[in-house]
C-alpha cells in the first residue's frame, strides 16, 4: 500500500470522530469564546460587551467566588478522601477469604446505583428526624444534625454520598493490586520486612500510577459535578452552602439567561481544569512509580 | 502477648479481616435495605412515632407488608414507559457508540498516518473538557437543527464515536498481533476486512466493557433530558425520577418504590455481566 | 463441583426470568393515550402543580375540554424546582408549552426578553375592558410589566394566620381576644409551643417568616411605589426581620428545623402539619382553606389577616404571588391557548370560572366572579376565606417589585433572610448584603446594556 493511499484510508477511518469533533466539540467551543465577551440570551443577537463578563465575574460577583469555593473545597476533600477509601477498602478486600467475591459485590454495587436514584435515597435517609442516619446515631445517643437543611453538614452529606461510590474506584485498585508481581513481596519477606513495611514500600508505589489516574479523573469529575446537588439541592442548599460552580452556572444560564455571562463562567472553570489537571501532571514525577 | 502458632495466627487475622469486613458491609448496603424495605412500608411505620425512635434490625422489616406503594408509584408516574424509552434508547446510543468508536479506534491503532499523534493526542484531552463550555452553544446548534424535544441531541453525537470508548478500544487493539494483519494484507485483503473479519471478532471482551459503559451511561443520564426532552410521553427514568421528585417529594414509600424499579435492572445486568463490568473497569485504570 | 454449576445455573434462570418479565411488562404496557379529542387543535398547557393538585388541575382543564369543541387543553405537571429551566429550554429550543401557569415573579424577567406574547394583542375590547377595569388591581398588576399585561392569574395567593382554636382553648387563650399586634401573635405563640422529655418540639406555636409578605405589615416592603424604585435598607425591612429572627432565636432555629423535616409533609395534601395539629397558629395560604374543607371539615379554625406590629403598622398588609397565565411568543396556539385563559380566569362564563377558582382554593382575577351565585355558595361554606378577600381589597395589599430582575431579587430577599434567621449575620448586615448584592446585579445590567 502507497503512503497516499495509506493516509488516506487512516483519516477515513477516524473521519467520524473528526467530524463530530468538529461539529459538538472544536465549533462550540471556539464559540463559546466569543459568547463569553458578549451579552447573549440565545433569541436575540449577542452583543459585544468585551471583558465586562469576566471582570465582574472576578471582582464583582460574591456568589461566583462562593461556588467556586465550595467546589474547590469539595474536590479537595472528595478526592483525597476516595482516594485513601478505595486503596484501603482493595487492599483489604485482596485478602483470600471465604466469601471474598460476596464481599466484593456488596462493596461494588452502591457505586452502580444510578445518580439520581441514590440521590433520592440519599434524601431519604438524610431526613433529621425519621432518616436512616439519624436513627442510627440516635441509637447510639448521638442527636444527628438536620444534614441537608444544616448549612454545615449539607455538604458534607454529598460527601459522605460520594464515599458511598467508593466501590467502582476501588475494583481499579483491587486490579491494580493483582498486578503488583508477588515476586516484589517475596523478596520484601526475605529481607524481614513487616506487614505494614510491604505496604509501604512495595504496594503503595506500585500502586501510584492508578492513584495518579483516579485522581486525575476524580478532579475533572469533582469540578464539574452537577446531578447530584441538581437532585438534592435545586436551589443551592441552605445558604448556598452546596451551591456548586456548575449549579450556579446552570441557574446564571436557564434561570437568569445570562447566556454571555454563564459561558464566560465555563470558560474560567476551563482554565481552573487545565492548571488542576497540569499541576497534578507536574507533581507526577515526584511519585508516580512507573515500570518497576 | 500470647505466642500463637503460625497456623492460628492465619486464622485470628483472617478473622478479624472478616469482622472489619462485615461492620464495613453495614454501611455500605443498609441504604439500599432501607430503600427496598421502605418501598414497602405503610404510613404508620414512615411517620408514626416509631420512625423516630432509634434504629433496630427489626425496623427494616415492613410490618405490615404494603404492596401498595409500586401500583401508586405506577399509577402517578407511567414509570414502564420511561423504562420503555430508556432502554430503547440505550440500545440506539449503545449500538451507535460501541460501532463508531471501533472504527475510529482501528484506524488509530492499526494504521500509521499522518497527524495520527496530533489527532490522538488532541482526542484525548477532549475528555478533561467540561460539558459545560460547550453547553449553550450545542443547545443553540439543536435548536437551529430542530432536535429539540427529540433523542437526537443525545443518539447523533454517539454516531460519531466517544473519546473514551476510543481510547479503551485504540490500547485494546494495539495489543493484537501486527502479523495477522500484515498477513492478511499480502492476501489482499482490505483494512475493512481485516477490521470487520479479524479485529473485531477478537475484541469481544472489550467491545463488551464499552457497551457496558454506554449502557449505564445513557441509564444514568439526567442532563441530556433535562436540557432537551419536554413531552412527558418521552421522559427516561433517571429524569422521570427526578420529577416524581419534585412533584411528590414527601411520599417517601412511592419514591422508594420508584427507586428501586430505576436501580433493579442495573443490579441484574450486573450479575448477568459480573465478568465484564469487573474487568472493563478495572482496565480502564492502570494502563495508560 | 457439580452443585455449584447447578447453583449458578438456578441463579442464572432466575436473573433471566426476571429480565424476561421486566422486558415483557415494559412493552406490554400500552402507550398511555394523551389525546382525548384526536380530531380538535391540540393547546399543550403546562402547570407547577404536583400530586392531588396536579388532578384538581386535570379536572378543569377537561371541564374546559367539554365545554367547546375546537381545542384540546392537555395538561402537564412541570414541577417547580425545574420549571423555569424547563420553559426557557423549551421557548428557545422551538418546543415551548401553548401556555403555561407560571409564578409571577418570573414574568417581568421572561417579559424583558421578549419571551411572553403581550395578551393584549389577543384580547377582545371586552375581555380589555374586564381586564383593564373590572378586576382587583393588585392582581391585575401582578401580571403586567412596563405596561403591558403579560399574565392573567388563575389562582392568586396571599398568606395569613390559621389558628387551631382547640389549642388556644387549650392554652386558656380565647380566639375572640385575638392580638391585634403581631407582638401579641408571638406571646401567644410561646404559649402555645410543646416539648417532649427531651426538649425537642412536638407542637410549634407560632413561627415568623415571610421577609417579603410580612414587611408590608411593617411598611413599604421592598418597593417605594411613590418613588418608583427598590426600597431595601429602609427601617421598616429592618424592623420586620429584626422581629422574625428574634422570634426565631426565642424557639430555636435548629428545633424548628428538626421539627419542621421530621412532619409528614408530603404533597398529598392531607399532610399540611396544621392539619394534623402539629402547628397551633402558622402564616399560610389561602388555598389552605379549601384542603381543610376536604380533608378535616370538622376542625374548629380561624384565618385572621397578619396584625401589624404595634408601631407603625398597617393591617391588611402583604403581597400577591400565585399562578399567571402566560403565552410564549412562539406559542403555535395561541387563541387556543387565550379562549382556555378566558374559560378559567373570568372572561366568559362567570360561575364556570368561579367553578375553577373554588376547585384550588385560588384568589380570582375580578370581584365578578366572587359576586357570583357559585363562589357566594363556597363562601358561605367555607366563610373563613373571606379574610382573603378583605386583604385583596386593601391599599396596602401590593404586587411585586416591577422589575425585570424580580426573579433575582426575590432569590436574594430569601437569602438574606436565611441568614439573619440562622443567626449567620446580624438583620442589619443582611439587609445591608442585600442591598449591597442589589446594587452590584443593577449596576452590570446597565453596563451590560439592559434597559433596567
Amino acid at each position: 500500500m502507497n503512503k497516499f493511499k495509506e493516509n488516506l484510508v487512516g483519516w477515513a477511518f477516524i473521519s467520524p470522530w473528526v467530524i463530530g469533533f468538529l461539529i459538538f466539540t472544536a465549533f462550540p467551543f471556539l464559540q463559546s469564546i466569543y459568547l463569553s465577551f458578549t451579552r447573549y440570551d440565545i433569541i436575540s443577537a449577542p452583543q459585544w460587551v468585551g471583558l465586562a463578563n469576566y471582570r465582574m465575574l472576578l471582582f464583582e460577583d460574591e456568589l461566583f467566588w462562593k461556588s467556586a469555593a465550595v467546589t474547590i473545597r469539595y474536590a479537595i476533600i472528595s478526592v483525597p478522601l476516595l482516594v485513601v477509601a478505595g486503596v484501603a477498602l482493595a487492599i483489604l478486600l485482596n485478602n483470600e477469604v471465604k466469601g471474598i467475591a460476596i464481599y466484593r459485590t456488596i462493596f461494588y454495587l452502591p457505586s452502580i446505583v444510578p445518580t439520581v436514584a441514590s440521590s433520592v435515597v440519599f434524601l431519604w435517609i438524610l431526613n433529621p428526624t425519621t432518616g436512616l442516619v439519624n436513627n442510627v446515631l440516635r441509637t447510639m445517643g448521638i442527636q444527628g444534625p438536620a444534614w441537608l437543611n444544616d448549612p454545615t453538614w449539607a455538604f458534607y452529606s454529598l460527601i459522605m454520598m460520594s464515599v458511598w461510590h467508593v466501590g467502582g474506584s476501588m475494583v481499579i485498585y483491587l486490579a491494580g493490586l493483582k498486578d503488583i508481581p508477588a515476586y516484589l513481596y517475596e523478596a520484601a519477606t526475605i529481607d524481614g520486612a513487616r506487614p505494614w513495611q510491604k505496604l509501604r514500600h512495595v504496594t503503595i508505589p506500585m500502586m501510584t500510577p492508578v492513584i495518579f489516574f483516579n485522581l486525575v479523573m476524580g478532579v475533572i469529575g469533582a469540578f464539574q459535578y452537577f446531578t447530584q446537588a441538581y437532585v438534592m439541592t435545586p436551589n443551592g442548599g441552605p445558604q448556598d452552602s452546596t451551591l456548586f460552580y456548575s449549579l450556579y452556572l446552570f441557574r446564571r444560564a436557564w434561570k437568569y439567561l445570562d447566556m454571555g455571562y454563564a459561558s464566560a463562567m465555563a470558560w474560567v472553570l476551563f482554565l481552573v481544569i487545565v492548571v488542576m489537571t497540569a499541576a497534578v501532571f507536574r507533581t507526577q514525577k515526584k511519585w508516580v512509580h512507573y515500570g518497576g | 502477648m500470647i505466642n500463637l502458632r503460625p497456623k492460628q495466627a492465619v486464622t485470628l487475622q483472617k478473622l478479624t479481616i472478616h469482622i472489619v469486613l462485615l461492620i464495613l458491609c453495614l454501611p455500605a448496603m443498609l441504604p439500599l435495605l432501607w430503600m427496598v424495605s421502605t418501598s414497602f412500608k405503610g404510613t404508620d411505620q414512615l411517620y408514626g412515632s416509631s420512625a423516630a425512635s432509634g434504629f433496630t434490625f427489626a425496623s427494616l422489616i415492613p410490618r405490615p407488608l404494603n404492596l401498595e406503594n409500586y401500583p401508586e408509584a405506577m399509577r402517578t408516574v407511567p414509570f414502564a414507559l420511561y423504562l420503555r424509552n430508556t432502554v430503547a434508547l440505550c440500545i440506539v446510543t449503545v449500538v451507535a457508540a460501541v460501532v463508531s468508536s471501533a472504527f475510529v479506534a482501528y484506524g488509530f491503532a492499526r494504521i500509521e498516518f499522518k497527524g495520527k499523534n496530533t489527532m490522538f493526542l488532541l482526542m484525548i484531552s477532549t475528555m478533561a473538557l467540561p460539558g459545560q463550555v460547550t453547553m449553550i452553544p450545542v443547545f443553540a446548534l439543536i435548536r437551529a437543527l430542530g432536535w429539540y424535544g427529540t433523542y437526537l441531541p443525545m443518539i447523533v453525537p454517539a454516531c460519531f464515536g466517544s473519546a473514551f470508548y476510543i481510547f479503551l478500544l485504540t490500547q485494546f487493539f494495539k495489543t493484537l498481533p501486527q502479523e495477522m494483519s500484515e498477513a492478511a494484507r499480502v492476501d489482499g485483503a482490505t483494512e475493512w476486512t481485516i477490521f470487520t473479519r479479524l479485529v473485531l471478532p477478537l475484541s469481544k471482551s472489550a467491545l463488551a466493557t464499552c457497551a457496558l459503559f454506554q449502557f449505564m451511561g445513557t441509564w444514568n443520564d439526567f442532563f441530556g433530558p433535562l436540557m432537551y426532552i419536554n413531552d412527558p410521553a418521552k421522559y427516561t427514568l433517571a429524569y422521570g425520577l427526578q420529577q416524581f421528585l419534585s412533584l411528590h417529594g414527601g411520599k417517601w414509600a412511592p419514591l422508594m418504590a420508584a427507586s428501586t424499579i430505576f436501580t433493579l435492572p442495573i443490579i441484574v445486568l450486573f450479575f448477568l455481566a459480573q465478568r465484564t463490568f469487573i474487568q472493563g473497569i478495572a482496565t480502564t485504570g492502570g494502563k495508560s | 463441583m457439580a452443585d455449584k454449576t447447578l447453583g449458578k445455573t438456578i441463579a442464572r434462570v432466575i436473573l433471566v426470568a426476571i429480565l424476561v418479565v421486566g422486558l415483557g411488562w415494559m412493552f406490554l404496557t400500552p402507550t398511555p393515550k394523551d389525546r382525548k379529542y384526536p380530531d380538535r387543535i391540540p393547546v399543550r398547557f403546562w402547570h407547577r402543580w404536583g400530586g392531588e393538585w396536579a388532578e384538581v388541575v386535570a379536572r378543569i382543564a377537561e371541564r374546559y375540554n367539554q365545554s367547546q369543541t375546537k381545542y384540546e387543553v392537555i395538561p402537564l405537571s412541570v414541577p417547580g424546582a425545574t420549571a423555569d429551566a424547563k420553559f426557557m429550554t423549551g421557548v428557545i429550543g422551538g418546543d415551548p408549552p401553548d401556555v403555561m401557569s407560571m409564578w409571577n415573579g418570573a414574568i417581568p424577567n421572561m417579559a424583558a426578553s421578549n419571551l411572553l406574547t403581550p395578551l393584549e394583542t389577543l384580547m377582545s375590547p371586552a375581555d380589555k375592558k374586564r381586564f383593564f377595569e373590572e378586576s382587583y388591581p393588585v392582581i391585575r398588576d401582578s401580571g403586567m410589566f412596563r405596561g403591558k399585561a403579560y399574565g392573567v392569574t388563575i389562582g392568586s395567593d396571599l398568606s395569613a394566620l390559621y389558628v387551631n382554636v382547640d389549642h388556644l382553648k387549650e392554652a386558656g387563650l380565647d380566639v375572640e381576644n385575638f392580638p391585634k399586634t403581631i407582638e401579641g401573635v408571638i406571646e401567644w405563640g410561646e404559649k402555645l409551643h410543646r416539648y417532649d422529655k427531651q426538649g425537642n418540639l412536638r407542637r410549634l406555636g407560632f413561627s415568623m417568616g415571610y421577609l417579603d409578605f410580612i414587611s408590608h405589615s411593617y411598611g413599604t416592603g421592598f418597593y417605594d411605589r411613590k418613588a418608583e424604585k427598590l426600597s431595601i435598607l429602609n427601617p421598616d425591612n429592618l424592623r420586620t426581620l429584626t422581629a422574625i429572627t428574634e422570634q426565631r432565636k426565642r424557639v430555636g432555629y435548629d428545633k424548628v428545623v428538626r421539627f419542621v423535616s421530621g412532619l409528614n409533609t408530603g404533597s398529598d395534601t392531607g399532610g399540611w402539619p396544621f392539619i394534623s395539629g402539629d402547628l397551633s397558629i402558622t402564616i399560610d395560604g389561602q388555598w389552605r382553606v379549601e384542603e381543610i374543607r376536604k380533608y378535616a371539615p370538622k376542625m374548629d379554625y380561624r384565618v385572621i389577616p397578619i396584625p401589624p406590629p404595634k408601631e407603625r403598622g398597617t393591617p391588611l398588609s402583604g403581597t400577591v404571588s400565585g399562578n399567571f397565565m402566560i403565552i410564549p411568543t412562539s406559542a403555535r396556539q395561541k387563541e387556543g391557548a387565550w379562549d382556555f385563559i378566558r374559560f378559567w380566569s373570568g372572561f366568559g362564563d362567570l360561575e364556570a370560572s368561579a367553578q375553577c377558582y373554588n376547585d384550588g382554593g385560588w384568589l380570582p382575577l375580578t370581584p365578578k366572579v366572587v359576586e357570583t351565585k357559585t363562589f357566594e355558595a363556597w363562601l358561605n361554606e367555607n366563610p373563613q376565606f373571606r379574610a382573603f378577600i378583605s386583604i385583596l381589597g386593601s391599599p396596602t395589599c401590593r404586587p411585586m417589585p416591577p422589575v425585570p430582575y424580580l426573579h433575582f431579587l426575590n432569590d436574594q430577599i430569601g437569602r438574606a433572610e436565611d441568614r439573619a434567621v440562622r443567626g449567620t449575620v446580624t438583620p442589619e448586615e443582611a439587609l445591608n448584603e442585600l442591598e449591597r448584592n442589589v446594587k452590584e446585579e443593577l449596576r452590570k445590567r446597565k453596563e451590560l446594556g439592559y434597559r433596567d
